[in-house]
């Protein structure tokens, strides 16, 4: 016996008529989902990257001084292939150290380590002894350090911005900036560019008083730096790139990345990781074989560390880091990564799990 | 390289839609109400399509997300205290009295606060079991029983003395609300 309630559910339900379901609707909708989720996976770094290119000389008006000099390109080549959970660094060789603290973001400076706490501290991880050189604040997903060969950068408790050199441990503060919501968002050598509610800002630590601004539009954040050549945010989800008067648009969502010498840019679009030539403005798609992209940093002139999801859109996402040949577009195996929120690259950016 | 397979996902909405709109009426007792929360319930479940994999598992994802979208909107009180489609004449005599009892049976269950109605339509007409009920609803298996025991208590009471137990539930609702 089945009894009245099982009788009375069944008699009820099955003789509902068939629903009208727009699939359309389900699959839009659905889709909009999943981009969310994905900007708030890497909304930091999204945000940490898109650009328009101005000639560094000219932004800086020609200054010519120690602090003029400009890297040549990424120190920790291999080692962007690596990542922490809680406060053990994981090496793309195996190696692991272990940190005073859990790490909440970090960068490689040279062979050094710079990272934040959930604290706000800053630390210096540097051959095998470990000190805190600050305090930093954290704007959301944004970018909490920025750094270029041995300059580190990011915005002290007090809303200064902050140059720290790991050579000699001379830390440099910046002058008081117009408007709220201050973060640095990239460095270029020593320069350090940085955005705030009312613009876009470049600083010359030589002169702790003085910084220039490069626009009035706080979207236009300059994100990465390379030789003098700018990347800013450009509206439309189109990364501009600009050299010696020439101007290349680049279709990407949210993000950029321009190698060492300028010559390659690492975008996303459609989920796929893109290698974009800023010469001929060929692409070559990163063969990751997984369902999402990104190259998010370049190991050489031609390789970059790419960060790649299966699972995207579904509550666990798996992550994995591999390493991209940007002329074959063939990737590495790559290292599985724990799941989101359990590891931090060495972007400066703070991976949250959701 | 495993993306969302639209036509995968078409072909399971067409075959698993009309029993799954069938749950999702009995827990918001509403047609309208049912194929917005099935609509719902089914962009979850193609956003978490590829890791979803065979129909078994987009089919119990689907019914999970109906459940807790379900009880979700009630917390928002989009829905909840709602009037029914037609109220319970006082019972009487034969047919007449079968149909008021029913009539009353379906306004009880519909009156039933939302978790405590879930848990009786993953049990009894889901037919599953307190374990598979306890995943649905994201709770221990000894919540499920509470959960039940309560709904139950209150169906007997809204029903009186019209319907002895044995004819109102089923047997293993007997062995667990007592």
């Amino acid at each position: 016996m089945t009894g009245l309630l099982t009788d009375l559910m069944r008699e009820r339900a099955d003789h509902l008529d068939a629903p009208e379901l727009d699939l359309a609707a389900i699959t839009r909708d659905g889709d909009r989902v999943v981009r969310r989720r994905r900007t708030a996976v890497v909304g930091g770094v999204a945000a940490a990257s898109v650009l328009v290119v101005v000639a560094g000389a000219a932004v800086l008006g020609g200054r010519a001084s120690d602090d003029a000099v400009v890297a040549a390109g990424p120190v920790a080549e291999l080692d962007q292939l690596s990542w922490t959970t809680g406060r053990v660094l994981h090496t793309g060789s195996g190696a692991t150290v272990a940190l005073d603290t859990d790490v909440r973001a970090w960068v490689w400076v040279g062979d050094s380590v710079v990272y934040t706490d959930p604290s706000g501290r800053v630390h210096l991880w540097q051959g095998g002894m470990e000190r805190i050189i600050g305090s930093a604040v954290a704007e959301g997903d944004l970018a909490e350090l920025v750094t270029d060969a041995t300059f580190v950068a990011w915005v002290d408790a007090d809303r200064r911005l902050v140059r720290y050199d790991v050579t000699d441990g001379t830390l440099v503060r910046g002058p008081s900036m117009p408007g709220s919501r201050l973060r640095a968002t990239a460095i270029d050598g020593a320069t350090v560019y940085a955005a705030d509610s009312e613009g876009v800002y470049a600083w010359q630590p030589s002169d702790p008083d003085a910084y220039r601004a490069l626009g009035t539009d706080p979207r236009a954040v300059v994100l990465d730096a390379e030789n003098g050549t700018l990347v800013r945010t450009a509206p439309g989800r189109t990364v501009v790139f600009e050299r010696d008067g020439d101007t290349l648009l680049v279709a990407a969502r949210e993000f950029a990345e321009l190698s060492p010498d300028a010559r390659l840019l690492s975008v996303e679009d459609d989920d796929a990781g893109l290698v974009v030539d800023t010469a001929s403005g060929v692409e070559v798609s990163l063969d990751t074989g997984h369902e999402w992209a990104i190259g998010y940093r370049w190991m050489d002139a031609t390789t970059v560390a790419t960060l790649a999801f299966d699972g995207v859109g579904g509550e666990d996402m798996d992550g994995w880091l591999l390493a991209c040949d940007a002329v074959t577009g063939a990737c590495s195996r790559g290292e599985q990564l724990p799941a989101l929120g359990g590891f931090q690259l060495p972007i400066g950016i703070h991976f949250a799990a959701d | 390289m495993p993306r969302r397979d639209a036509a995968a996902f078409a072909e399971f909405v067409a075959a698993r839609s009309a029993a799954l709109h069938r749950t999702a009426y009995l827990l918001v007792g509403d047609r309208g109400l049912a194929q917005d929360l099935l609509q719902e319930a089914l962009t979850k479940t193609y956003v978490a399509w590829p890791r979803l994999r065979d129909p078994g598992k987009a089919e119990a994802y689907t019914r999970k997300a109906l459940t807790t979208t379900a009880i979700t909107w009630y917390r928002r009180r989009s829905w909840g205290e709602r009037p029914v489609d037609a109220v319970p004449e006082q019972a009487g005599d034969g047919l007449a009295d079968d149909v008021a009892i029913r009539a009353l049976l379906w306004q009880a269950l519909q009156g039933l606060p939302p978790r405590q109605r879930a848990a009786i339509v993953l049990r009894y007409y889901e037919d599953l079991t307190e374990a598979q009920t306890a995943g649905v609803l994201g709770c221990a298996v000894g919540t499920v029983k509470s959960q039940v025991s309560d709904g139950l208590r209150t169906l007997r009471s809204r029903l009186g003395d019209r319907v002895g137990d044995a004819d109102l539930f089923p047997t293993t609702t007997m062995e667990v609300t007592r």
